[in-house]
């Protein structure tokens, strides 16, 4: 059989592609290298969501190779790993996300206008504007679900909005949000309640088979028992199949998409199935959404190992993600008993954007991003006794054990609340930064593994390092005990991936054109974050739909259709 | 000529830095010792071992010597401060060396701290029974661990599994009546899982 388009990856970009497309009529497949589960079976379970191998592949099966430059030695350094799969399962990482929904700022799509280039950065304007994409992001707000409260704002850090309001009212905040508002109120900065991708409320005729957040606080990382979340696996996948155009293939690894023999079209993608025996697929159109390094790595050995959609030769290349530090002070419980009750919001969504420009760094400034530290225990002492462990010997931590580990976790939990935050800011394109296939290193199957080489820019370390400062000071003027930061994230955060294949109008300088399509193949498109040339200074994933669906529509129209309107 | 993209440039001293994890309010840091997805029906994972039975996969020998050594980790105090023999983590470290979505590396590696710290104990004290050693004595035996990256590397994998039985879900055979969450007043995410052994099935 063949299909009107093939989706490969079911998360945030692929899984929104395969709704809407199915819904114009278009008989879509799904591929999906990870399990599906039942929904009803993301029990709030530490052990099994998080310490058991239920999202992520076999280290042993399918490494990835992560690569740091050794100055020293002069070379790079491997080391093989799995955290960048984040979430392989059907709905991909987007089901283990936070839901922290924040659109790009207009002067984003125009970095390199706006701020110039600077010395070892590749910064490069988006071809198209926030003009174009806003619709979208309107559409997202509705149809994933995006809760949230407008406010005044100044025009430099206010939304650019088509509708007045969101489509449902905030969810209910912790205590420590209106202690935020006041704060901010007396050093003359904005508190931005954050839009959440999560139901505050349960409506079965925008939101069909979701129930409202059941707030149990068990929630970045964790996959959403009542699909509050406005996952892929939540929002888009069962109303893709309720349209009896789409059909889903877990366990479905794609290794291969194969051209004609012009290269100019893709004819046929080769995946493994669940019982390893290769499986050939056609369709007219295809569309890759496979996360920023798993898609550079599927078009880099196409085409029998000779690539595809490569002709700049940019493919895997400006690699970047967009968080970089945290921190967190104590407030202490005795003193504040009512932060006990105050368990039952675990939600503080408060944003400040004040900083997100700096008239002193070309590309600096950024977002602070209030919250509680997770809840979930065995991380969290996991964390006291290693990663917070102050005492370095031989390069590595010591852990805290034995009695003064027992002290610590007594306070840690008994004695006193945390407040965090967590710094968004620009993650500096550049060539030291990138995706390629390991020259050596092959999965199970016999497929190169791809090769992450991380390197973040002098000018991303310098102003995550004073973004953190305007965090750690914030914290203590709201009367923070015992302030700590984090290290500064030198590397890419694992779970916030983009780059790869940038778009742009010219196919000397990029992979994709404008509407996300393949300069050199004419029915390609690639619709999760590797599309971006830049990050901006929010997480991707409100950028990622909202491109997906944008994207979705070219497509209809290339294929001779007139998309209609959602919603 | 040589690629430009090769030696990136040094980083000051000021702008070095180290280490990566993950933003965007993710809630897993460590996670080193896990084995990702294998088929499921392959999977093997036994319930852990109750208190007073025979072990079935730690040596008998071996069994009350890292049962100290866990316990001097995680020092037991009682209902109000459990540790390691609290919760019966010698059960739990039991099954874990047969589960094998637990890295085999990992297994290995707490069995290799155990024989450095069998040997230092026969050379220093005349006996490899860790558990004949008073507190301070074997403290001091633990904390000579900490010299070396190998030393370290054992510790870290040793306590995460002492916490993960003492803080876990009861369902997975530790913190009996709760009793570690009790200790710090924690309050399980829901819906909570009923059913001991449970796992995730997946779905055609
Ligand atoms: C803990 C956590 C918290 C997060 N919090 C936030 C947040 O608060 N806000 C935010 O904006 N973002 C957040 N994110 C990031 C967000 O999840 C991602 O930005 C988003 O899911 C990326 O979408 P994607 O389509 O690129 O990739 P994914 O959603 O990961 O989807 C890719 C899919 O492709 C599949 N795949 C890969 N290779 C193949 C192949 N060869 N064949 C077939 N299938 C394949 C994968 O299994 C996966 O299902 C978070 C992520 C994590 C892990
Ligand atoms: S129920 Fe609420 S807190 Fe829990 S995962 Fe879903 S959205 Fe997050």
């Amino acid at each position: 059989m063949s299909y009107d388009v093939c989706v490969i990856g079911s998360g945030a970009g692929g899984g929104s592609v395969a709704w809407r497309l199915s819904s114009q009529g278009y008989k879509v497949l799904l591929l999906e290298r990870g399990p599906r589960y039942k929904r009803t079976d993301f029990l709030k379970d530490e052990v099994i969501q998080q310490r058991r191998p239920n999202f992520r592949p076999l280290i042993k099966n399918e490494p990835i190779i992560k690569q740091s430059y050794d100055f020293q030695a002069k070379q790079w350094k491997d080391e093989r790993t799995t955290v960048f799969y984040n979430g392989t399962l059907l709905g991909g990482s987007s089901e283990l996300m936070s839901g922290f929904f924040m659109r790009l700022k207009p002067h984003e799509f125009k970095a390199r206008s706006a701020f110039g280039q600077i010395p070892n950065a590749n910064v490069a304007d988006w071809p198209i504007s926030y003009d174009d994409l806003e619709p979208y992001y309107d559409l997202v707000e509705k149809l994933v679900g995006v809760s949230g409260r407008i406010v005044d704002l100044p025009a430099h850090i206010a939304d650019k909005r088509s509708s007045p309001d969101f489509p449902m009212p905030a969810t209910r905040e912790h205590w420590f949000s209106e202690q935020i508002d006041k704060a901010c109120k007396g050093q003359g900065l904005h508190s931005i309640p954050l839009p959440r991708a999560v139901l505050s409320v349960t409506d079965n005729d925008r939101w069909p088979g979701r129930k409202v957040c059941d707030y149990n606080g068990y929630c970045g990382s964790y996959a959403c028992h009542p699909g509050a979340k406005g996952a892929a696996g939540a929002a888009f996948i069962p109303r893709a199949e309720a349209t009896g155009n789409c059909e889903i293939r877990t366990r479905a690894m794609v290794t291969e998409l194969v051209t004609d023999a012009s290269g100019g079209r893709i004819v046929e993608a080769r995946y493994i199935d669940r019982d390893g025996k290769i499986q050939s697929v056609k369709a007219g159109t295809f569309v890759v959404a496979c996360q920023a390094i798993e898609t550079a790595r599927l078009l880099l050995k196409s085409n029998g190992g000779k690539g595809v959609a490569n002709s700049s030769g940019q493919v895997g290349r400006n690699f970047i993600s967009s968080a970089f530090g945290a921190g967190w002070g104590e407030f202490d419980l005795k003193q504040n008993p009512h932060l006990w009750k105050e368990k039952d919001n675990p939600f503080i969504n408060r944003i400040v954007q004040d900083y997100y420009t700096r008239p002193d760094v070309r590309h600096g400034g950024g977002t602070l991003n209030f919250l509680l530290m997770h809840p979930n225990p065995i991380n969290a002492s996991t964390y006291q006794a290693f990663w917070d462990s102050t005492e370095i010997r031989n390069g590595e931590r010591v852990p805290v054990w034995g009695q003064a580990l027992k002290d610590k976790l007594a306070h840690y939990f008994t004695e006193v609340e945390h407040l965090k935050f967590e710094v968004f800011g620009n993650w500096l394109p550049n060539d030291w930064c990138r995706i390629e296939l390991a020259p050596k290193q092959k999965d199970k199957w016999g497929q190169p593994v791809a090769q992450v080489k991380q390197y973040s820019h002098a000018v991303t370390v310098k102003n995550a390092k004073w973004m953190i400062e305007r965090g750690m000071n914030f914290l203590k003027s709201m009367g923070a005990k015992k302030v700590r930061q984090a290290p500064v994230w030198g590397t890419p955060s694992t779970n916030l991936l983009a780059g790869t294949c940038r778009f742009g109008d010219d196919p000397k300088t990029s992979v994709l054109n404008r509407d996300c399509r393949a300069h050199d193949v004419d029915n390609l498109y690639v619709t999760d974050g590797s599309f971006m040339p830049t990050g901006g200074r929010v997480p991707f994933t409100f950028t990622i739909y909202a491109n997906a669906l944008r994207v979705s529509d070219a497509i209809v129209k290339n294929l001779g259709g007139t998309p209609t309107k959602p919603v | 000529m040589t690629d430009r993209s090769e030696a990136p440039p040094r980083p000051s001293r000021r702008t070095l830095v180290k280490g990566a994890v993950a933003g965007a309010g993710i809630a897993t840091v460590a996670g080193l010792w896990f084995e990702g997805f294998g088929d499921p029906a392959r999977r093997r994972r036994i319930e852990p071992t109750p208190e007073g039975t025979p072990l079935r996969t730690i040596p008998a020998e071996d069994g009350p010597r890292l049962a100290a050594v866990l316990d001097r980790l995680m020092p037991s105090g009682g209902p109000k401060s459990p540790g390691a023999r609290d919760v019966n983590a010698i059960g739990y470290f039991d099954a874990l060396f047969v589960n094998d979505e637990i890295s085999d590396n990992v297994q290995a590696l707490i069995l290799w701290g155990l024989d450095k710290l069998k040997r230092q104990a026969q050379s220093a004290h005349g006996t490899p029974d860790l558990q004949r050693l008073d507190a301070a004595k074997l403290d001091a035996l633990i904390k000579g661990m900490e010299n070396d990256r190998d030393g370290i590397r054992w510790m870290r994998a040793t306590l995460e599994f002492v916490i993960e039985c003492l803080f876990g879900d009861p369902v997975h055979g530790g913190n009996p009546n709760e009793i570690g969450w009790k200790w710090i007043r924690h309050r399980p995410g829901t819906p909570r899982p009923l059913t001991p052994g449970w796992k995730l099935e997946e779905q055609p």
